[in-house]
Protein backbone atom coordinates (compact mmCIF):
# COMPACT_ATOMS: atom_id res chain seq x y z
CA UNK A 1 0.00 0.00 0.00
CA UNK A 2 1.26 3.68 -0.77
CA UNK A 3 -0.20 6.82 0.93
CA UNK A 4 -0.81 9.49 -1.48
CA UNK A 5 -1.37 12.96 -0.38
CA UNK A 6 -3.62 14.98 -2.32
CA UNK A 7 -4.57 18.20 -2.17
CA UNK A 8 -6.00 21.49 -4.20
CA UNK A 9 -3.13 21.53 -6.18
CA UNK A 10 -2.19 18.33 -7.28
CA UNK A 11 -5.92 16.77 -7.35
CA UNK A 12 -6.54 16.86 -10.88
CA UNK A 13 -3.48 13.58 -11.10
CA UNK A 14 -6.17 11.70 -8.72
CA UNK A 15 -9.60 12.49 -10.24
CA UNK A 16 -10.30 8.24 -10.02
CA UNK A 17 -9.25 7.92 -6.90
CA UNK A 18 -10.93 10.88 -5.36
CA UNK A 19 -14.41 9.49 -6.78
CA UNK A 20 -13.77 6.35 -4.95
CA UNK A 21 -12.66 7.96 -2.15
CA UNK A 22 -16.26 9.88 -1.55
CA UNK A 23 -17.38 6.25 -2.62
CA UNK A 24 -16.14 4.18 0.22
CA UNK A 25 -16.87 7.28 2.76
CA UNK A 26 -20.78 6.75 1.53
CA UNK A 27 -20.39 2.83 2.23
CA UNK A 28 -18.69 3.62 5.82
CA UNK A 29 -20.37 6.90 6.82
CA UNK A 30 -23.87 6.44 5.10
CA UNK A 31 -24.52 2.74 4.76
CA UNK A 32 -22.30 1.16 7.72
CA UNK A 33 -22.85 4.06 10.41
CA UNK A 34 -25.75 6.16 9.11
CA UNK A 35 -23.91 9.05 10.37
CA UNK A 36 -25.75 11.02 6.82
CA UNK A 37 -28.08 10.16 4.69
CA UNK A 38 -27.59 8.67 1.62
CA UNK A 39 -26.40 10.69 -1.54
CA UNK A 40 -28.07 10.28 -5.03
CA UNK A 41 -24.68 9.58 -6.28
CA UNK A 42 -23.22 7.56 -3.95
CA UNK A 43 -20.60 9.88 -2.79
CA UNK A 44 -20.14 11.06 0.95
CA UNK A 45 -19.13 14.72 0.58
CA UNK A 46 -19.87 17.53 3.09
CA UNK A 47 -18.90 21.71 3.15
CA UNK A 48 -15.60 20.89 4.57
CA UNK A 49 -14.50 19.41 1.20
CA UNK A 50 -13.10 22.12 -0.16
CA UNK A 51 -9.44 23.12 -1.81
CA UNK A 52 -8.53 23.80 2.42
CA UNK A 53 -8.78 20.07 2.47
CA UNK A 54 -6.25 17.93 2.05
CA UNK A 55 -6.41 13.68 2.09
CA UNK A 56 -4.25 10.95 2.86
CA UNK A 57 -5.69 8.00 1.01
CA UNK A 58 -4.11 4.39 1.15
CA UNK A 59 -4.00 2.93 -2.29
CA UNK A 60 -3.49 -0.64 -3.38
CA UNK A 61 -3.12 -1.62 -7.07
CA UNK A 62 -5.58 1.33 -7.87
CA UNK A 63 -7.99 0.73 -5.37
CA UNK A 64 -9.03 3.10 -2.29
CA UNK A 65 -8.18 0.85 1.04
CA UNK A 66 -7.79 3.68 3.47
CA UNK A 67 -8.08 7.60 3.96
CA UNK A 68 -8.86 10.48 5.90
CA UNK A 69 -8.93 14.23 5.34
CA UNK A 70 -7.47 17.27 7.14
CA UNK A 71 -8.35 20.64 7.51
CA UNK A 72 -6.55 23.33 8.85
CA UNK A 73 -8.26 24.71 12.08
CA UNK A 74 -7.78 28.30 10.53
CA UNK A 75 -10.64 27.31 7.75
CA UNK A 76 -13.94 26.22 8.87
CA UNK A 77 -14.03 22.83 9.99
CA UNK A 78 -16.26 20.55 12.14
CA UNK A 79 -15.50 21.77 14.91
CA UNK A 80 -15.35 25.59 14.50
CA UNK A 81 -18.86 25.67 12.79
CA UNK A 82 -20.90 22.80 14.19
CA UNK A 83 -19.54 22.22 17.84
CA UNK A 84 -18.10 25.30 18.87
CA UNK A 85 -20.01 25.11 21.74
CA UNK A 86 -18.46 22.05 23.09
CA UNK A 87 -14.66 23.68 22.66
CA UNK A 88 -15.66 25.36 26.35
CA UNK A 89 -11.98 25.15 27.85
CA UNK A 90 -10.29 27.88 25.96
CA UNK A 91 -12.82 28.17 22.59
CA UNK A 92 -11.90 26.91 19.37
CA UNK A 93 -8.60 26.25 18.54
CA UNK A 94 -7.55 28.31 15.43
CA UNK A 95 -3.78 27.58 14.70
CA UNK A 96 -2.60 27.22 11.01
CA UNK A 97 -0.38 24.28 12.45
CA UNK A 98 -3.28 22.33 14.31
CA UNK A 99 -5.97 20.11 12.23
CA UNK A 100 -8.81 18.61 12.41
CA UNK A 101 -8.31 15.23 11.41
CA UNK A 102 -11.70 13.62 10.50
CA UNK A 103 -13.66 11.00 8.09
CA UNK A 104 -10.61 8.41 8.83
CA UNK A 105 -11.80 4.48 7.18
CA UNK A 106 -10.47 1.03 6.66
CA UNK A 107 -12.79 -0.22 4.33
CA UNK A 108 -14.21 -3.55 5.61
CA UNK A 109 -12.56 -6.10 3.40
CA UNK A 110 -9.52 -4.97 4.96
CA UNK A 111 -10.21 -4.15 8.29
CA UNK A 112 -10.25 -8.26 9.26
CA UNK A 113 -7.33 -9.47 6.92
CA UNK A 114 -4.68 -7.15 7.51
CA UNK A 115 -5.23 -6.46 11.48
CA UNK A 116 -3.47 -3.67 13.29
CA UNK A 117 -0.34 -3.55 10.77
CA UNK A 118 -2.46 -1.60 8.37
CA UNK A 119 -3.94 0.76 11.05
CA UNK A 120 -0.12 1.02 11.99
CA UNK A 121 1.09 1.81 8.72
CA UNK A 122 -1.90 4.31 8.32
CA UNK A 123 -1.03 6.10 11.20
CA UNK A 124 2.61 6.22 10.95
CA UNK A 125 2.40 7.39 7.83
CA UNK A 126 -0.26 10.16 9.21
CA UNK A 127 2.55 11.22 11.87
CA UNK A 128 5.21 11.32 9.24
CA UNK A 129 3.37 13.60 7.00
CA UNK A 130 2.76 15.68 10.05
CA UNK A 131 6.09 16.16 11.52
CA UNK A 132 7.55 16.67 7.48
CA UNK A 133 4.93 19.62 6.88
CA UNK A 134 5.37 21.10 10.84
CA UNK A 135 1.51 19.76 11.97
CA UNK A 136 1.63 20.02 15.93
CA UNK A 137 -1.70 18.39 16.90
CA UNK A 138 -4.44 16.65 14.85
CA UNK A 139 -7.73 16.14 15.60
CA UNK A 140 -11.12 16.87 16.39
CA UNK A 141 -14.22 15.57 17.58
CA UNK A 142 -13.06 12.04 19.52
CA UNK A 143 -15.64 9.45 20.84
CA UNK A 144 -14.24 8.76 24.54
CA UNK A 145 -14.66 5.35 23.98
CA UNK A 146 -11.90 4.49 21.95
CA UNK A 147 -9.38 6.88 23.04
CA UNK A 148 -7.32 4.41 25.13
CA UNK A 149 -7.01 2.52 21.89
CA UNK A 150 -4.64 5.45 20.87
CA UNK A 151 -2.35 5.03 23.54
CA UNK A 152 -1.31 1.22 21.81
CA UNK A 153 1.05 3.33 19.46
CA UNK A 154 2.09 5.56 22.11
CA UNK A 155 -0.29 8.44 21.21
CA UNK A 156 -0.93 11.30 23.75
CA UNK A 157 -4.28 13.65 23.18
CA UNK A 158 -5.85 16.11 25.54
CA UNK A 159 -9.46 17.72 25.52
CA UNK A 160 -10.21 21.16 24.41
CA UNK A 161 -13.37 20.58 25.81
CA UNK A 162 -16.55 19.26 28.06
CA UNK A 163 -17.92 15.58 27.15
CA UNK A 164 -20.93 15.63 25.69
CA UNK A 165 -23.65 13.37 24.46
CA UNK A 166 -23.72 13.19 20.65
CA UNK A 167 -26.19 10.87 18.98
CA UNK A 168 -26.06 8.52 21.89
CA UNK A 169 -22.16 8.81 22.22
CA UNK A 170 -19.92 10.36 24.63
CA UNK A 171 -17.58 12.40 23.05
CA UNK A 172 -14.98 15.20 23.55
CA UNK A 173 -13.42 17.38 21.58
CA UNK A 174 -9.50 16.92 21.87
CA UNK A 175 -6.25 16.47 19.63
CA UNK A 176 -3.18 14.26 19.68
CA UNK A 177 0.34 15.44 20.39
CA UNK A 178 2.46 15.14 17.00
CA UNK A 179 5.31 13.64 18.21
CA UNK A 180 8.72 11.78 16.78
CA UNK A 181 7.64 9.52 20.03
CA UNK A 182 3.78 9.12 18.14
CA UNK A 183 5.40 8.14 15.09
CA UNK A 184 7.33 5.81 16.40
CA UNK A 185 4.99 4.09 18.36
CA UNK A 186 2.90 3.08 15.38
CA UNK A 187 5.54 2.61 13.13
CA UNK A 188 6.49 -0.07 15.35
CA UNK A 189 3.00 -1.94 14.11
CA UNK A 190 3.68 -1.22 10.63
CA UNK A 191 5.85 -4.12 9.68
CA UNK A 192 7.34 -1.40 6.95
CA UNK A 193 11.00 -1.22 5.48
CA UNK A 194 10.48 1.73 4.42
CA UNK A 195 8.41 4.99 3.64
CA UNK A 196 5.03 4.47 1.91
CA UNK A 197 4.37 8.32 1.75
CA UNK A 198 3.77 9.65 -1.92
CA UNK A 199 3.78 13.37 -2.64
CA UNK A 200 3.32 13.25 -6.79
CA UNK A 201 3.05 16.51 -8.95
CA UNK A 202 2.38 20.17 -7.41
CA UNK A 203 3.52 20.64 -3.88
CA UNK A 204 1.73 22.26 -1.18
CA UNK A 205 2.52 23.48 1.98
CA UNK A 206 -0.43 22.69 4.94
CA UNK A 207 1.12 25.03 7.36
CA UNK A 208 1.76 28.00 4.62
CA UNK A 209 -1.50 27.32 2.83
CA UNK A 210 -3.33 27.68 6.35
CA UNK A 211 -1.28 30.96 7.10
CA UNK A 212 -2.42 32.39 3.77
CA UNK A 213 -6.13 31.75 4.72
CA UNK A 214 -6.33 33.46 7.85
CA UNK A 215 -4.42 36.27 6.65
CA UNK A 216 -6.38 36.43 3.71
CA UNK A 217 -9.98 36.51 5.46
CA UNK A 218 -8.62 39.15 8.31
CA UNK B 1 -15.28 26.23 32.51
CA UNK B 2 -17.31 25.39 36.04
CA UNK B 3 -15.05 24.20 39.44
CA UNK B 4 -15.49 20.47 38.36
CA UNK B 5 -14.13 20.85 34.58
CA UNK B 6 -11.20 22.74 36.21
CA UNK B 7 -10.38 19.93 38.69
CA UNK B 8 -10.75 16.93 36.11
CA UNK B 9 -8.68 18.67 33.52
CA UNK B 10 -5.82 19.36 36.16
CA UNK B 11 -6.38 15.79 37.12
CA UNK B 12 -5.85 14.59 33.45
CA UNK B 13 -2.73 17.06 33.30
CA UNK B 14 -1.26 15.82 36.73
CA UNK B 15 -2.14 12.22 35.12
CA UNK B 16 1.15 12.60 32.62
CA UNK B 17 3.47 12.93 35.33
CA UNK B 18 2.59 10.35 37.47
CA UNK B 19 5.81 7.33 37.34
CA UNK B 20 4.28 4.99 40.08
CA UNK B 21 0.25 3.70 40.29
CA UNK B 22 -0.44 3.70 44.11
CA UNK B 23 -0.35 8.04 43.85
CA UNK B 24 -2.38 8.02 41.11
CA UNK B 25 -5.09 5.82 42.21
CA UNK B 26 -5.12 7.59 45.48
CA UNK B 27 -5.05 11.21 43.61
CA UNK B 28 -8.63 9.73 41.25
CA UNK B 29 -9.80 8.27 44.45
CA UNK B 30 -9.60 11.90 45.87
CA UNK B 31 -11.05 13.25 42.83
CA UNK B 32 -14.72 11.04 42.91
CA UNK B 33 -14.66 11.02 47.36
CA UNK B 34 -15.38 14.89 46.42
CA UNK B 35 -18.01 13.70 44.46
CA UNK B 36 -19.43 11.40 47.23
CA UNK B 37 -17.95 8.09 45.42
CA UNK B 38 -16.02 6.61 48.34
CA UNK B 39 -15.01 3.67 46.69
CA UNK B 40 -14.25 2.39 42.80
CA UNK B 41 -12.66 -0.62 41.27
CA UNK B 42 -10.96 -0.59 37.82
CA UNK B 43 -10.47 -3.77 36.26
CA UNK B 44 -10.50 -5.92 33.27
CA UNK B 45 -13.15 -8.51 32.36
CA UNK B 46 -12.90 -11.57 32.13
CA UNK B 47 -13.68 -13.25 28.31
CA UNK B 48 -14.84 -16.29 29.74
CA UNK B 49 -15.44 -17.42 33.33
CA UNK B 50 -15.68 -15.64 36.25
CA UNK B 51 -12.23 -14.94 37.96
CA UNK B 52 -11.00 -11.38 36.95
CA UNK B 53 -7.93 -11.13 40.04
CA UNK B 54 -5.57 -11.52 36.94
CA UNK B 55 -7.19 -9.00 35.16
CA UNK B 56 -7.67 -6.16 38.10
CA UNK B 57 -5.91 -3.13 37.69
CA UNK B 58 -6.91 -0.95 40.84
CA UNK B 59 -8.96 -2.18 43.77
CA UNK B 60 -10.32 0.64 45.88
CA UNK B 61 -12.93 -1.35 46.88
CA UNK B 62 -13.26 -2.12 51.03
CA UNK B 63 -11.28 -5.64 51.53
CA UNK B 64 -13.84 -7.17 53.38
CA UNK B 65 -16.21 -6.98 50.87
CA UNK B 66 -14.14 -7.66 47.63
CA UNK B 67 -13.56 -11.08 49.41
CA UNK B 68 -17.34 -11.49 49.91
CA UNK B 69 -17.60 -10.97 46.39
CA UNK B 70 -15.30 -13.67 45.53
CA UNK B 71 -15.74 -15.94 48.11
CA UNK B 72 -19.57 -15.99 47.72
CA UNK B 73 -18.94 -15.79 43.28
CA UNK B 74 -21.59 -12.63 43.04
CA UNK B 75 -19.74 -12.00 39.54
CA UNK B 76 -21.71 -14.21 37.62
CA UNK B 77 -25.18 -12.40 39.30
CA UNK B 78 -24.38 -9.13 39.71
CA UNK B 79 -26.62 -7.37 37.10
CA UNK B 80 -23.72 -4.14 37.07
CA UNK B 81 -20.90 -7.21 36.70
CA UNK B 82 -22.95 -8.73 33.53
CA UNK B 83 -23.63 -5.13 31.96
CA UNK B 84 -20.09 -4.26 32.40
CA UNK B 85 -19.32 -7.37 30.33
CA UNK B 86 -21.43 -6.46 27.15
CA UNK B 87 -22.03 -2.80 27.09
CA UNK B 88 -20.02 -0.10 25.83
CA UNK B 89 -21.88 2.95 27.32
CA UNK B 90 -21.45 4.29 30.81
CA UNK B 91 -24.64 3.38 32.92
CA UNK B 92 -25.78 3.16 36.54
CA UNK B 93 -25.92 0.80 38.61
CA UNK B 94 -30.07 1.66 39.05
CA UNK B 95 -30.45 0.65 35.49
CA UNK B 96 -28.31 -2.24 35.46
CA UNK B 97 -30.23 -3.71 38.63
CA UNK B 98 -33.45 -2.42 37.24
CA UNK B 99 -33.58 -4.13 33.78
CA UNK B 100 -32.35 -7.18 34.88
CA UNK B 101 -34.85 -9.91 36.31
CA UNK B 102 -34.47 -9.66 39.94
CA UNK B 103 -33.58 -12.97 41.70
CA UNK B 104 -32.57 -13.80 45.32
CA UNK B 105 -28.93 -13.97 44.55
CA UNK B 106 -29.16 -10.08 42.68
CA UNK B 107 -30.85 -9.06 45.64
CA UNK B 108 -28.50 -10.45 48.45
CA UNK B 109 -25.96 -9.16 46.00
CA UNK B 110 -27.97 -5.84 46.31
CA UNK B 111 -28.27 -5.95 50.00
CA UNK B 112 -24.92 -6.91 51.45
CA UNK B 113 -23.20 -4.31 49.15
CA UNK B 114 -25.25 -1.67 51.13
CA UNK B 115 -23.76 -2.82 54.19
CA UNK B 116 -20.43 -2.12 53.19
CA UNK B 117 -21.02 1.25 52.12
CA UNK B 118 -22.04 0.63 48.15
CA UNK B 119 -25.56 1.78 48.06
CA UNK B 120 -25.54 2.77 44.58
CA UNK B 121 -22.70 3.56 41.54
CA UNK B 122 -21.97 4.26 38.25
CA UNK B 123 -20.02 2.04 36.10
CA UNK B 124 -17.81 3.05 32.91
CA UNK B 125 -16.86 0.21 30.41
CA UNK B 126 -13.56 0.66 29.00
CA UNK B 127 -12.14 -0.33 25.45
CA UNK B 128 -8.78 -2.13 26.36
CA UNK B 129 -7.11 -4.43 24.28
CA UNK B 130 -8.61 -7.72 23.37
CA UNK B 131 -11.01 -7.30 26.45
CA UNK B 132 -13.69 -5.56 27.78
CA UNK B 133 -12.45 -3.32 31.08
CA UNK B 134 -14.57 -0.94 33.69
CA UNK B 135 -14.87 1.43 36.13
CA UNK B 136 -16.95 1.25 38.91
CA UNK B 137 -17.29 4.21 41.39
CA UNK B 138 -19.69 3.48 44.50
CA UNK B 139 -21.57 5.32 46.89
CA UNK B 140 -23.08 4.93 49.90
CA UNK B 141 -25.89 7.38 49.00
CA UNK B 142 -28.48 7.36 46.18
CA UNK B 143 -26.74 8.64 43.19
CA UNK B 144 -27.18 12.46 42.97
CA UNK B 145 -25.33 12.79 39.82
CA UNK B 146 -26.28 15.33 36.97
CA UNK B 147 -25.11 14.19 33.22
CA UNK B 148 -22.52 16.65 32.45
CA UNK B 149 -20.56 15.54 35.18
CA UNK B 150 -20.93 12.24 34.55
CA UNK B 151 -19.16 12.90 31.25
CA UNK B 152 -16.61 14.50 32.95
CA UNK B 153 -16.20 11.59 35.52
CA UNK B 154 -16.50 9.17 32.33
CA UNK B 155 -13.21 11.96 30.89
CA UNK B 156 -11.57 11.46 34.12
CA UNK B 157 -11.59 7.42 34.50
CA UNK B 158 -10.58 7.26 30.97
CA UNK B 159 -7.63 8.95 31.33
CA UNK B 160 -6.67 7.11 34.42
CA UNK B 161 -7.21 4.19 32.82
CA UNK B 162 -4.38 4.91 30.05
CA UNK B 163 -1.96 6.11 32.91
CA UNK B 164 -2.24 3.25 34.65
CA UNK B 165 -1.95 1.42 31.69
CA UNK B 166 1.67 2.84 30.57
CA UNK B 167 2.49 2.59 33.84
CA UNK B 168 1.60 -0.78 34.51
CA UNK B 169 2.35 -1.92 30.96
CA UNK B 170 6.51 -1.29 30.63
CA UNK B 171 7.57 -4.96 30.80
CA UNK B 172 9.73 -6.27 33.80
CA UNK B 173 13.44 -7.25 31.93
CA UNK B 174 13.17 -10.40 33.16
CA UNK B 175 9.16 -10.77 31.02
CA UNK B 176 11.20 -9.10 28.00
CA UNK B 177 9.96 -11.51 25.02
CA UNK B 178 12.39 -13.49 22.25
CA UNK B 179 11.50 -12.34 18.39
CA UNK B 180 10.57 -16.20 18.54
CA UNK B 181 8.62 -16.59 21.43
CA UNK B 182 6.60 -13.00 20.35
CA UNK B 183 5.88 -15.54 17.25
CA UNK B 184 4.35 -18.86 19.02
CA UNK B 185 2.45 -16.42 21.30
CA UNK B 186 1.28 -15.05 18.27
CA UNK B 187 -0.23 -18.46 16.92
CA UNK B 188 -1.19 -19.13 20.48
CA UNK B 189 -3.15 -16.25 20.67
CA UNK B 190 -4.63 -17.50 16.96
CA UNK B 191 -5.90 -20.85 18.49
CA UNK B 192 -3.21 -22.79 16.96
CA UNK B 193 -1.96 -26.41 19.31
CA UNK B 194 1.55 -27.13 20.00
CA UNK B 195 1.53 -29.64 17.41
CA UNK B 196 0.12 -27.16 14.58
CA UNK B 197 2.69 -24.36 16.14
CA UNK B 198 5.15 -26.70 15.37
CA UNK B 199 4.38 -27.69 12.04
CA UNK B 200 3.50 -23.64 10.46
CA UNK B 201 7.04 -22.49 12.24
CA UNK B 202 9.46 -26.08 11.00
CA UNK B 203 10.01 -27.01 14.29
CA UNK B 204 10.15 -30.13 16.62
CA UNK B 205 6.84 -30.16 18.90
CA UNK B 206 9.26 -30.46 21.67
CA UNK B 207 11.17 -27.27 20.74
CA UNK B 208 7.56 -25.49 21.06
CA UNK B 209 6.56 -26.98 24.12
CA UNK B 210 9.79 -25.70 25.57
CA UNK B 211 8.93 -21.90 23.91
CA UNK B 212 6.06 -21.91 25.77
CA UNK B 213 7.15 -23.13 29.05
CA UNK B 214 9.65 -20.33 28.60
CA UNK B 215 6.93 -18.06 28.12
CA UNK B 216 4.94 -18.91 31.22
CA UNK B 217 7.69 -19.03 33.78
CA UNK B 218 8.25 -15.19 31.97
CA UNK B 219 5.01 -13.99 33.15
CA UNK B 220 4.71 -16.05 36.35
CA UNK B 221 1.31 -17.87 34.67
CA UNK B 222 -0.13 -21.12 35.34
CA UNK B 223 -1.65 -21.63 32.03
CA UNK B 224 -0.45 -20.14 28.65
CA UNK B 225 -3.69 -17.72 27.93
CA UNK B 226 -2.71 -15.70 30.90
CA UNK B 227 0.50 -15.61 29.48
CA UNK B 228 -1.13 -14.22 26.16
CA UNK B 229 -3.18 -11.81 28.70
CA UNK B 230 0.22 -10.89 30.42
CA UNK B 231 1.76 -10.29 26.76
CA UNK B 232 -1.15 -7.71 25.00
CA UNK B 233 -0.64 -5.82 28.45
CA UNK B 234 2.44 -4.92 28.06
CA UNK B 235 2.13 -4.07 24.42
CA UNK B 236 4.43 -7.09 23.26
CA UNK B 237 1.79 -8.66 21.25
CA UNK B 238 -0.04 -6.72 18.85
CA UNK B 239 -3.06 -8.60 17.52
Amino acid sequence: MKIHVIHARNRHLYEREMEDFFRQRHRIYVEEKGWRDAAEDGLEIDQFDTAAATYLIGIVDGRVMTGSRFVPTTRPHLLSEVFHHLCDFEGVVRDPTVAEWTRGFIIPEFREVAGVNLKAQFCATVMEYCLNQGITRIGGIQEIYWLPLWKRFRWTVRPVGSPSLIDGEWCVPAYFDVSEEAFAGAWRFARLQESILVERGPRQDFVSAAGELRSRAA
Amino acid sequence: MNSLDADILDFIDRTRDYTAVDPLFSDFGALVGDLGFEHFILTGLPPVGENFDDLMICNRWPEEWSKVYHDRRYFRDDPVSRWSLVRRRPFRWQDARAQCPATARSIEIAGNAVEFGLADGIAFPLASEGWQAVMSLASSRPLDLGQKDEGLLYLASTYLKMAATDLLGSPKPEALLTAREREVLLWVAAGKTAWEISMILGLSENTVEVHLRKIRTKFGSSNITHAVVRAIATNQLPL
